[in-house]
């Protein structure tokens, strides 16, 4: 009963309104100070709407999901989910300008002046703390929201949970089909315990 | 004029057809763009190594980089606004999709299995950055870095137990990286 509560008041939390100078800024801010795009970007991401108030960790989750399973580059698909969810084209046209914005300008910045800059010493050392940021970030992004969204959730999610981990992370299949087949199970998981509950109910 | 248009294309095609984007998407990158303007094994080696040591998404840098070589600025524009209008279409369709059917049932169990997946996937990209960053050169080239993995667990430690946000704590491992490489060459 009080979990349901607390639910409540989260779900209502997690639905600030965002302005379209605020959404430009925080991915301007996350393409600029992220290296690698993709996965690399999700402690930045769950922290952006964590802070903001923009989006619950479930649907962080599905954002990450659904930007994982489309073509395109995963960044631009985070950006673009936030600012249309947020605030519609408009929105989605802040937010990718804003995680383009950095790249173009240090890019042509480096192809005109700079050169093979990953080839500097001092730029391959903060290079190595930055991957290892990336992987200690990752590392507790799995964590929180491993407990946030797994906790209490019962045998489907867990399975689900551990299968996904060791079907991508151990035997090296593409996430788009885990996720795919997440879906598909999800979908007939959900219509049975819904004709339990009808079945109970009568 | 017609070198923006076939940069344009290009990467709106890239765009359109990678999956996963990142290192997956270089190749793309490399076919698509010897089509139409020669790229030596060496550009192309430079390409690969600037856009992952640059920030922001690695085929974003890939795109302008190639762009700026091939027609500078006006280039750059082009391919890093064509690899990104896949993107901007496709997900905003798909999310006024989801907005709407929400309430589904179909929406709503899709959902139930798409959240642990999302998991599992988010705790098997710790496994990979993970082992990149504690082996540099590749597990097998027995190349194991310490100091890497001191960093990452330090970094779990200042997000587990500060108010510090990801940003900050990336700078501060970054700084510490450079430094460490300082020592190194005293």
């Amino acid at each position: 009963m009080t979990d349901r509560t607390d639910r409540d008041i989260t779900e209502k939390d997690y639905n600030n309104a965002a302005s379209l100078s605020r959404l430009f800024y925080e991915f301007f801010k996350m393409g600029l100070f992220t290296i690698g795009g993709g996965m690399a970007m999700v402690p930045v991401l769950q922290d952006i709407m964590e802070r903001n108030r923009w989006m619950s960790t479930e649907e962080t989750l599905d954002c990450i999901a659904v930007c994982q399973s489309l073509p395109g580059v995963v960044a631009i698909n985070m950006a673009t989910f936030v600012g249309f969810r947020k605030r519609g084209v408009l929105g989605a046209a802040c937010t990718t300008v804003g995680i383009l914005l950095p790249s173009l300008i240090i890019i042509i910045i480096v192809a005109m002046f700079m050169g093979r800059i990953d080839q500097n010493l001092y730029v391959q050392g903060a290079l190595s703390g930055i991957r290892a940021a990336a992987a200690g970030l990752i590392g507790w992004a799995t964590w929180r929201m491993g407990r946030q969204v797994l906790h209490g959730k019962g045998w489907f999610a867990w399975t689900l949970a551990v299968i996904s981990f060791i079907v991508v992370g151990v035997v090296g299949i593409n996430a788009v089909w885990v996720i795919l087949g997440g879906i598909v199970l999800g979908i007939i998981y959900n219509s049975i315990i819904t004709a339990r509950k009808a079945g109970d109910g009568e | 004029m017609t070198l923006i248009i076939q940069l344009f294309l290009t990467f709106f095609k890239i765009g359109f057809i990678g999956f996963g984007g990142g290192l997956a998407i270089l190749p793309l990158v490399y076919q698509g763009i010897s089509a139409f303007s020669p790229i030596t094994q060496e550009e192309f080696a430079n390409l690969v190594g600037i856009s992952q040591a640059t920030p922001g998404p690695i085929a974003v840098n890939a795109a302008t980089y190639v762009g700026f070589l091939t027609a500078g600025i006006p280039g750059s524009l082009a391919s890093t606004i064509g690899v990104a209008i896949p993107s901007f279409i496709l997900v905003s369709l798909t999310v006024k999709f989801i907005d709407k059917y929400k309430e589904s049932r179909l929406v709503q169990g899709g959902f139930l299995g798409i959240r642990p997946a999302a998991m599992g996937m988010i705790a098997s990209a710790f496994i990979f950055v993970g082992e990149s960053a504690a082996f540099p050169g590749g597990i097998g080239a027995g190349s194991f870095d310490l100091a890497a993995c001191l960093m990452a667990a330090a970094t779990f430690a200042l997000a587990a137990k500060t108010k510090l946000g990801p940003i900050p704590i990336i700078l501060i491992m970054g700084a510490c990286g450079t430094a460490l490489t300082v020592l190194e060459t005293l």
